[in-house]
């Protein structure tokens, strides 16, 4: 499914945000990856996201191979994935609705399965009656549950969220993470980028810590009390 | 890409050039002053050329030829001139017509001429008209090379002038109306970037959730389209508006020089598909141009 191998990551400024990085991650996982800020967490968003290409080893993800995926080919790629950022990153002029279905419409999708799909994502994250409204006119939590409705719409073999929680208050941080936890048990794998140690302690996943740049641990090899799960 | 999607891409552009309204306004604005400033150098030297066309054609040159021209060499310069493209007209005028017309003016000293009659003095001569005064000189050095031309009467040194002057009003205005391109160029295409960067975010978004360069950059090309054939039908109406009340204020002054002009001016509707369809390729381009080259700097993400 994701599958890192000796990635280097090093930028034009000599700053090495990688360093032979090598995990995998399998279908229907639900894996945190924390570290504190400049560790390489966002570095590893960003390669999985084809932002950036490494600079050493290989990247697979939903058998692309991401070094050598082609240029035409990466925005295919990229429906395959659901993102949701801290920033939420909704498009100010469009309301939650047509968010939402602009996911759909990239791929061409019917009028009529948009139609059908949008209520149904909208009802999910219980938005229905804020369908209408612009980004501004709802709360930070409403509009981090419109980014992870746009996520979801097309129905991505894996979730990706970055600080998902980093800009709402802690009560929806719970919200948020439930309906991450929904979704995983549906068989979407869920990868969530974090430095909040209570969503990671409250949440039973797989806890990849990033220091430095390199995997300082990973919980699939190791004790899991010392995350503080019994 | 599917219909439903070419159609939906083209709704969002017009949604976006109205959303959008203040950035809207000010490319509109902006391509709006360079193509009416483009549009009023365009016809400020097509009128001075046209101006410079009557004068030219008030030229005559006058061949005076030998007394005892025989018929073949008379018939030789009329082949030679009439094979000429540059000749607006020509005239052969033999002696007695010619003594004829000085009579015909003279009115009080007809007495005079009449005289001559049996002896006139007056050559046969040919009365050319040229259309175009830039060979002027080779052509009087060929007329004078011919059997029988005693000599040549020509206006070498104004017909020059107004060679020269109407290739300076040509050059000038090419290079007016390059200057003002780039300078729009420059100014727009920054618009644009303005436009484009307030977007960089969306565009950024739309990139992460899948949406190929195509369909990103298809809105901004609508927009450009419709910002450029707007700024054209706009620029276009005001043009043709203002010159028609400047050539009506025109007719009203009553000074020599300036009904010299006006009764030179070109008409608006001779040009107007010209600078209809001129305006609207160079908004068309540009709005294009600009909006989709500009976009694409933000598609590499």
């Amino acid at each position: 499914m994701i599958k890192f191998s000796h990635v280097t990551k090093i930028y034009k400024n000599n700053t090495r945000a990688l360093n032979d990085v090598t995990f995998s991650i399998d279908h229907g996982e639900f894996v945190f990856i924390v570290g504190s800020s400049g560790a390489g967490k966002s570095t590893i968003i960003k390669h999985i996201l084809r932002e950036e290409t490494a600079t050493n080893g290989s990247i697979f993800v939903n058998s692309y191979n991401l070094n050598k995926i082609r240029r035409r080919h990466i925005p295919k790629y990229r429906r395959s994935l659901g993102v949701v950022f801290q920033d939420f990153r909704l498009i100010p002029d469009m309301n939650v609705y047509d968010n939402i279905a602009f996911a759909l419409r990239v791929t061409n999708i019917k009028n009529s399965d948009i139609k059908r799909r949008v209520p149904y994502i909208l009802n999910l994250v219980g938005l229905t009656s804020k369908a209408r409204c612009f980004p501004s006119q709802i709360s930070g939590g409403e509009q981090q549950r419109v980014a992870l409705a746009r996520a979801l719409v097309n129905n991505p073999s894996i979730i990706i969220a970055d600080e998902p929680t980093g800009n709402i208050d802690p009560e929806l941080s719970f919200e948020i993470m439930d309906l991450l936890k929904e979704i995983n048990k549906c068989g979407t794998t869920v990868l969530v980028v974090t430095h909040e140690h209570d969503l990671v302690k409250k949440i039973k996943g797989r806890v990849i810590n990033i220091e430095n740049g390199q995997i300082f641990s990973d919980s699939k090899d190791q004790d899991w009390s010392k995350y503080g799960y019994e | 890409m599917a219909m439903n999607s070419i159609g939906y891409l083209i709704r969002q552009g017009i949604r976006n050039t109205i959303n959008n309204g203040v950035m809207s306004l000010a490319s509109v604005g902006v391509l709006f002053s360079c193509l009416l400033l483009i549009g009023s150098s365009v016809l400020v030297s097509l009128n001075l050329n046209n101006i410079i066309s009557d004068i030219e054609h008030q030229n005559e040159i006058v061949v005076f030829l030998n007394d005892d021209i025989s018929e073949e060499q008379t018939d030789n310069i009329s082949e030679f001139l009439s094979n000429k493209d540059f000749i607006d007209v020509f005239e052969f005028i033999t002696k007695d017509e010619a003594l004829e017309k000085h009579i015909n003016i003279t009115g009080n000293n007809k007495s005079l001429f009449e005289s001559l009659k049996d002896d006139n003095p007056l050559p046969d001569t040919y009365n050319i008209v040229l259309s175009d005064l830039s060979e002027i000189e080779d052509f009087i050095e060929e007329l004078e090379n011919f059997d029988g031309v005693e000599k040549v009467n020509a206006p070498v040194e104004v017909a020059n002038m107004i060679v020269s002057i109407k290739h300076t009003i040509g050059i000038a205005g090419i290079v007016v109306v390059f200057v003002l391109l780039l300078v729009s160029l420059v100014i727009i295409s920054n618009t644009i970037k303005l436009t484009i960067y307030n977007r960089k975010k969306e565009i950024n978004i739309m990139k992460f959730v899948g949406a190929s360069d195509i369909f990103i950059k298809l809105p901004f090309v609508v927009e450009g389209i419709f910002i450029g054939l707007m700024s054209a039908v706009l620029s276009y109406l005001v043009l043709w508006q203002g010159y028609n009340y400047l050539i009506l204020k025109m007719s009203e002054v009553d000074l020599q020089w300036v009904s010299n002009i006006y009764n030179n001016i070109i008409l608006f509707k001779d040009y107007n598909l010209y600078i209809l369809a001129g305006f609207s390729v160079v908004g068309l381009f540009i709005g294009l141009l600009g909006s989709s080259f500009f976009v694409r700097k933000y598609l590499k993400v």
